[in-house]
């Protein structure tokens, strides 16, 4: 037990100087951000082509590049440039590579959903993963999962079966997203990286209890759709069926979510908005990365930036679809998420 | 010569005062060293993306430097003041020991300040990263823990010349 301590410590001394390159890399990268303010010009733009041009002005490099048509590809692409930088500061890949992992497990979803819904995959493979996405789309085909690493084949095996036993459409995104969520949790080693996976694992259950709810579902249900508890414990949440939606933040209280839970209340009064939810959890989580401004040495910062980086690449992509179907700048600047810039 | 034989501890006047030298460069040099290298990786990382900054942090990535330097100019003071390289140089063990601890001041202190002040300075780096303008600010918080290095260091100095000298 001592030896664990002792080489635990050592690898903290490591660790802790490890990421001083990238965090004076990053804290460059960081005021390039885009900043709320220029996400609202782009919002404001009149079409897609301006919105473009105004990004490849603000500095995405893939947009001076390409022409707006392409702008998923380019996004992608950004992406994969993302991870690139990532890797080639980070003393050692694990960090990286656990962010990674979340998108094995979202290509896995869209395979299986493609595949056994029969329908076109509405969402995008993404080609940074850990696992090689063609690679997925062949287990997924061939059943055979033995080529996956071994987290993803069981996640694979046991989404199948569960759709075959319940022929539910949803079987995939529950199953997957549990499995997903029990590995990070287990795989993540740093208290920084441990804290993140808790509060992912509070958001998406408090986002499946409030859908739950929405449409009047069962306990069964939502325990089936519930992840590994974060800091809420399973009990609490399935309890919250009960009562009606106005006392949720009551019950919330002692938990840092009374105030999100409240809010996603009062600005829809009506059915709960879940693309609503999806914006004040990105804004929550976001709130939790500032805290690691002050963090010089762990990969703190380096995740924060990531993370941070995704979402702007979200925003960007939520603004062209909008820009493209012409959505009133009004409605399109309230989907967007706070900037972490 | 009989003095030069009797022993504090164990060790003759001249290895106390040795190692007085020894440690007040030994103890800062490893804490600038440390304190740098913390620092210059921030920098480095900053560089990568903005090579223009070079200017500003420069100073914020040697100030961690001084420490060995204060040690540096203990240990040839030590050296000079008592004759140390002198051939035929006898020192008493009482002597020997009071330079010992007169090293103590700048050898203790510089190497804990130099860490800190390597704390404070990657701190300004990054700082520097994004508010360029700031640069002063961030080499004056640094500055503020250099001062009690300085106080160690005058504090052996001022040890140093109250021994009486052969």
């Amino acid at each position: 037990m001592n030896e664990m301590v002792e080489l635990e410590y050592a690898e903290g001394l490591t660790e802790d100087s490890g990421y001083a390159f990238a965090t004076g890399s990053i804290r460059v990268l960081e005021t390039r951000l885009l900043t709320g303010a220029q996400l609202a010009r782009l919002a404001e733009a009149a079409d897609p082509a301006e919105a473009w041009r105004l990004l490849a002005e603000a500095g995405l490099a893939m947009a001076a590049e390409t022409g707006w048509q392409e702008y998923e590809a380019a996004l992608a692409q950004e992406l994969e440039r993302l991870y690139q930088y990532a890797r080639s500061v980070s003393p050692k890949p694990e960090v990286v590579a656990w962010l990674k992992k979340r998108y094995d497990f979202h290509n896995l979803k869209v395979f299986l959903k493609a595949h056994f819904l029969e329908e076109d995959p509405r969402e995008a493979v993404f080609g940074v993963g850990e696992v090689p996405a063609e690679l997925i789309a062949q287990a997924v085909k061939t059943a055979v999962w033995s080529a996956l690493p071994e987290e993803l084949a069981r996640a694979g095996e046991a989404a199948v079966a569960e759709y075959e036993r319940t022929k539910a459409a949803q079987a995939f995104d529950f199953v997957v997203d549990r499995e997903m969520f029990a590995h990070l949790r287990e795989t993540a080693r740093q208290p920084f990286l441990r804290g993140l996976v808790e509060l992912w694992c509070d958001l998406a259950n408090l986002k499946s209890a409030l859908r739950a709810k929405g449409l009047g579902k069962d306990r069964a249900f939502l325990a089936r759709a519930l992840v590994p508890p974060g800091s809420i414990p399973h009990d609490r949440l399935l309890e919250l069926l009960e009562f009606p939606l106005e006392e949720w933040p009551e019950s919330l209280k002692y938990t840092p979510y009374a105030r999100l839970i409240a809010a996603v209340r009062a600005e829809a009064g009506r059915p709960v908005d879940l693309g609503q939810l999806d914006r004040l959890s990105d804004n929550f989580v976001l709130a939790r990365l500032r805290a690691t401004r002050f963090s010089l040495y762990g990969p703190e910062p380096l995740v924060a930036y990531i993370l941070a980086k995704e979402m702007e690449l979200k925003a960007v992509r939520i603004i062209m679809v909008g820009k493209i179907n012409g959505l009133p700048p009004e409605e399109l600047k309230e989907r967007l998420r706070t900037s972490y810039a | 010569m009989t003095e030069s034989l009797a022993t504090w501890w164990g060790l003759p006047g001249l290895a106390w005062a040795f190692l007085g030298s020894a440690v007040a460069y030994g103890l800062t040099g490893i804490g600038s060293a440390l304190a740098i290298a913390g620092v210059a990786r921030v920098s480095n990382g900053v560089l990568s993306e903005d090579p223009g900054k070079f200017g500003q942090l420069i100073v914020l990535t040697a100030l961690p430097g001084t420490q060995g330097f204060y040690g540096f100019v203990t240990a040839f003071l030590i050296l000079g003041f008592f004759k140390l390289l002198t051939p035929g140089t006898v020192l008493e063990p009482r002597v020997g020991f009071q330079i010992f601890l007169a090293s103590l001041p700048i050898a203790v202190v510089g190497l804990v300040s130099a860490l800190y002040q390597g704390k404070v300075c990657a701190a300004g780096v990054s700082m520097v990263a994004k508010q360029p303008g700031e640069a002063g600010k961030a080499i004056t918080l640094g500055v503020l823990v250099e001062t009690y290095a300085v106080l160690g260091f005058i504090a052996s100095i001022l040890l140093l010349v109250a021994i009486p000298k052969p």
